[in-house]
């Protein structure tokens, strides 16, 4: 199937992926699927905010990875500048890998438990080759942490030392560290206690306006993503239900589905 | 409301084995037919409390009290062997992780009927002929497929729906909900509460509604309490909280949740710092380092007031 070259940052085609729930002994061919996606198309443009919402098990988690490059798709293509993830080598992908990074929504489970937090936010330079010297990666280290509001002395610490709201700045540094062009979070706030998750909130907010990033933002949660996004994806097994804009789709909902998960909302 | 109250709670405190402080002193009341919500944010106590009021607190944990009256039984004379039948007998308990309150291994019927049978002088066809009524009535359709089933074989919403019709067996004269639809998707939290509602109106069972989520609980309750670092920093009507909130912790609270009608490129209000640890607090507000009106009194004493209609607040100021 032939695709157009794309004029999005960020574009999946059609994207479908079925999870192998069985499969045939011996022969090893797949006994029984499951469906997560179904012809899912989305793109992303410089600068903006997408966000995905839907109830879980809905794909919206799913098709991040798939976009994120940390899934392949069973159909479909991901195409970054126009070129296919899939075709890249290995450069153009480590330039794709840096370029996208994910914020996950329990962030002590992604980070190692028995690495500091220097090294763990000095991580991905070493790991897609920008920086090797020492001395400089624990400069940017320090000046991420500011960024985030964090103390230097956080640096020292273990992740189990710190509160949740501290665990998921330091993943936010972790991200931007690499300067990305688009940050993918996958209910980066839904731990979080309401009284921190206006800080983190804010925080993300500021950091897109001084650094120009792109933000996939995924969640369940209806009015936090009507804050943080300018356009907005409603999934619902596996496929889009209604895009819009954050006032076309949540003030005046047209599909039913999307009727129905404001209405369950309990946000004004 | 002169009616007859279910939960009389004076001065409650729960320490560590260390002599922490974990819960600091509240007091709760809670009348026949009320849905009451206890809010607060994750280690406020609120959970705590809940569990002392069904006699669950863990054993390295100690409470005290002036007054713990749990429908008309004093906890604090009451054997342990009377308080256990007591909780088993009339208090109903929705869980937050609908999971691990099922047994894997036992399928749900043999489940379901396990403490009716236990207070109850009925054999177990009886005992099943009022589970399968009761989980016809929440909202099961196939209910001798569920009755035959594992709790692994359902989904989180079919869980917690078995939840609530097992706390019904014994027709409880008070239910702790124990954040009950945290776990769950928005429209199945919806239909959840729904019908913890609706056993509320029909039997007029009061219902303590433990939750993080301001939203929810102005939904479903009739009377808040706001719980912040093992304290009660104001507890009143909804209609009270949300027009006219006196503590500064409630107002930042209703502000930080993002709305829908937010505009567009406006700053989210927020809490600054982060919740501190209970007991930290000294002599004064627990709430002072966070707060926006701090003023130098707040270091070391604190004033609670009771305004009108029991509009009861902790804070130094007066709005």
């Amino acid at each position: 199937m032939a695709v157009q070259p794309c004029r999005h940052l960020l574009c999946g085609h059609d994207i479908s992926k079925a999870f192998v729930v069985e499969r045939w002994p011996i022969i090893g061919k797949p006994r029984k699927q499951f469906t997560a996606l179904e012809k899912v198309s989305f793109h992303i443009d410089e600068g903006e905010t997408v966000g995905i919402v839907g109830e879980s098990g809905s794909g919206k988690s799913t098709l991040g990875e798939i976009l994120g490059g940390l899934r392949t798709c069973t159909e479909g293509s991901v195409h970054y500048k126009a070129v296919n993830i899939r075709d890249m080598n290995r450069n153009q992908f480590r330039v794709f890998r840096r370029n996208v990074q994910f914020i996950f929504q329990d962030p002590k489970g992604s980070m190692h438990p028995y690495f500091r937090i220097r090294d763990i936010i000095g991580e991905p330079l070493k790991t897609l080759k920008l920086c090797s010297d020492r001395e400089e990666i624990s400069s940017l280290v320090e000046e991420m942490l500011a960024q985030v509001g964090l103390d230097k002395d956080i640096a020292d610490k273990y992740p189990g030392q710190l509160s949740g709201g501290q665990c998921q700045r330091v993943a936010i540094a972790r991200a931007l560290i690499v300067n990305p062009q688009i940050i993918i979070c996958d209910e980066a706030v839904s731990a979080l206690d309401v009284s921190v998750q206006a800080q983190i909130l804010n925080l993300l907010k500021d950091l897109q306006r001084k650094h120009r990033m792109a933000y996939i933002f995924i969640s369940h949660d209806i009015g936090v993503v009507n804050y943080m996004a300018d356009r907005i994806v409603v999934m619902n097994r596996g496929s889009i239900v209604e895009t819009g804009t954050a006032e076309q789709v949540f003030i005046t909902p047209t599909h039913p589905y999307t009727k129905k998960l404001v209405a369950s909302s309990f946000v004004n | 409301m002169a009616e007859e109250k279910v939960l009389d709670i004076e001065n409650l405190t729960i320490r560590t084995q260390r002599g922490r402080t974990l819960v600091d002193g509240i007091s709760l009341h809670l009348y026949k037919g009320e849905v009451l919500g206890v809010v607060g944010e994750s280690g406020s106590g609120k959970t705590l409390t809940a569990k002392t009021i069904l006699n669950l607190l863990p054993e390295n944990l100690s409470w005290e009290a002036d007054r713990f009256a749990v429908l008309g039984a004093d906890y604090l004379t009451l054997g342990k062997k009377d308080t256990k039948a007591l909780v088993g007998q009339k208090i109903g308990y929705v869980p937050q992780n609908t999971g691990s309150y099922l047994h894997p291994m036992i399928r749900i019927k043999d489940q379901i009927i396990d403490g009716y049978l236990r207070y109850t002088k009925n054999n177990r066809g009886e005992a099943l002929e009022r589970a399968r009524e009761l989980v016809k009535a929440v909202g099961i359709r196939d209910t001798e497929r569920l009755l035959k089933s594992y709790p692994w074989q359902l989904s989180g919403g079919m869980r917690q729906r078995v939840n609530i019709a097992m706390a019904l067996m014994n027709q409880p004269r008070l239910i702790v909900a124990d954040e009950p639809t945290t776990a769950l998707d928005s429209t199945i939290q919806m239909q959840v509460l729904d019908l913890l509602k609706t056993v509320n109106d029909l039997y007029e069972t009061p219902v303590i509604l433990v939750s993080h989520d301001l939203g929810l609980v102005k939904y479903y309750c009739e009377r808040i309490v706001v719980m912040y670092a093992g304290q009660i920093m104001e507890a009143a009507t909804v209609e009270q909280v949300f027009s006219n909130p006196k503590h500064p912790y409630t107002r930042a609270l209703i502000k930080v949740i993002p709305s829908l009608n937010i505009k567009k490129g406006e700053r989210l209000a927020e809490i600054p710092g982060q919740l501190n640890a209970v007991g930290t607090a000294g002599g004064g507000c627990a709430f002072k380092e966070r707060c926006s009106f701090r003023q130098e009194a707040c270091e070391y004493t604190i004033r609670e007031k009771t305004v009108a209609d029991n509009h009861y607040y902790r804070c130094n100021l007066d709005f």
